[in-house]
């Protein structure tokens, strides 16, 4: 499965639960990954499950969700069920190698 | 002269880390097989033994005029092989997929190919009427050395505050961050290095000058020599206080 397929994922649920259009779906979830260090198109599920879990709950707040839980907790089920494919080498990977961590990226 | 000196054991020591290194890092490219080790091992090499080993040794047996000049050329030539081992390095790990950076690479390889071949050349022919310093091959190479740290610098500075935002989440490892952040110091003061030097070279020599040059290249020497210590050969106290804090 491609890294990118959780961010798709999120953001059609969100658009779903939440009743915003794509372009806010999308743009939300786009402002949750980069205030965590993450980039859509190299997202994995666990990581994108902890977003929504940690970081999601106060962009929706920001956007008048007054109870974002149920949404957010939906979107963390459905991405944690996702399987992750061993992607190729990122930038934390490949440092974690050179230090002698073995390229497990936590 | 006492800062002379100093500055001197700097950059030797940056010599035998960077050469420690180089070691380690193609040790783990012959088991694991993979581009990014293989060619930081052999960039950390050509710069840190051969290029700045070799200038070194030039500057002390002779000047250019002399039999130091096949070793002047040989530090310039792995110098620059060096430098573009560190670009293609950075273009792998932080842009393989840019379409925009593959082509700047190749263009800035390709001039600094050229530009060392050509200066190689004439510093084993002779330089001639026209000093070292006002030759063009000498400005591309000075500029495409600080162009590919610089990138390579920005580059991790900018991966190193995406992990400290993962961190705070869980998300990242802290001695991988830790790394991303004192690459990123290596890079900033090999820039810092470079630009002094060559600001000095273009300047003339005066007694403050030389001394503020001596100042700045222990500064960015000794930095660069711990940062890649600590990053790529870190001592086991040193990962205990990371896996502490994890």
């Amino acid at each position: 499965m491609a890294a990118n397929d959780a961010f798709e994922t999120a953001c059609t649920l969100l658009e779903r639960e939440a009743g915003f259009d794509r372009l806010s779906a999308r743009g939300t979830i786009r402002i949750a990954l980069r205030e965590s260090g993450l980039e859509a198109a190299a997202v994995t599920p666990q990581q994108m499950q902890v977003v929504a879990q940690r970081v999601l709950p106060k962009e929706l707040a920001a956007r008048g969700i007054r109870e974002p839980g149920p949404i957010v907790a939906k979107i963390a089920t459905q991405v944690a069920a996702m399987s992750s494919a061993a992607g190729a080498d990122t930038p934390e990977s490949v440092f974690a190698r050179l230090g002698g961590d073995g390229g497990r990226p936590a | 002269m006492t800062l002379a000196i100093v500055a001197g054991i700097a950059n030797l020591v940056f010599v035998g880390v960077g050469t420690l290194v180089g070691v380690r890092l193609l040790v783990l490219a012959s088991r694991t097989r993979e581009l990014p080790e293989t060619m930081l091992g052999f960039s950390l090499l050509l710069v840190s033994t051969l290029g700045v080993g070799m200038l070194a040794l030039a500057a002390m047996v002779g000047t250019p005029e002399d039999p130091s000049r096949p070793l002047a050329a040989i530090g310039t030539g792995a110098l620059a092989w060096g430098w573009i081992l560190t670009a293609e390095f950075t273009r792998r790990v932080f842009r393989p997929h840019s379409p925009v950076a593959c082509v700047a690479s190749a263009l800035s390889v390709a001039a600094l190919a050229i530009a060392s071949a050509s200066y190689i050349l004439s510093v084993l022919g002779g330089i001639g009427a026209v000093g070292i310093t006002e030759r063009w091959e000498w400005v591309v190479i000075r500029l495409c050395a600080l162009g590919f740290y610089g990138w390579c610098g920005i580059e991790s500075f900018r991966y190193w505050r995406m992990l400290e935002k993962r961190l705070a989440l869980g998300l990242a490892d802290p001695i991988v961050t830790n790394r991303l952040f004192l690459w990123t110091a290596v890079m900033a003061c090999s820039v810092l290095n470079l630009a002094v030097s060559w600001a000095a070279t273009v300047a003339g020599a005066s007694p403050v000058l030389e001394a503020g040059v001596n100042l700045l290249t222990l500064v960015a020497g000794t930095t660069c020599a711990l940062g890649l210590y600590l990053a790529f050969l870190p001592p086991a106290a040193f990962v205990r206080r990371f896996q502490r804090a994890a």
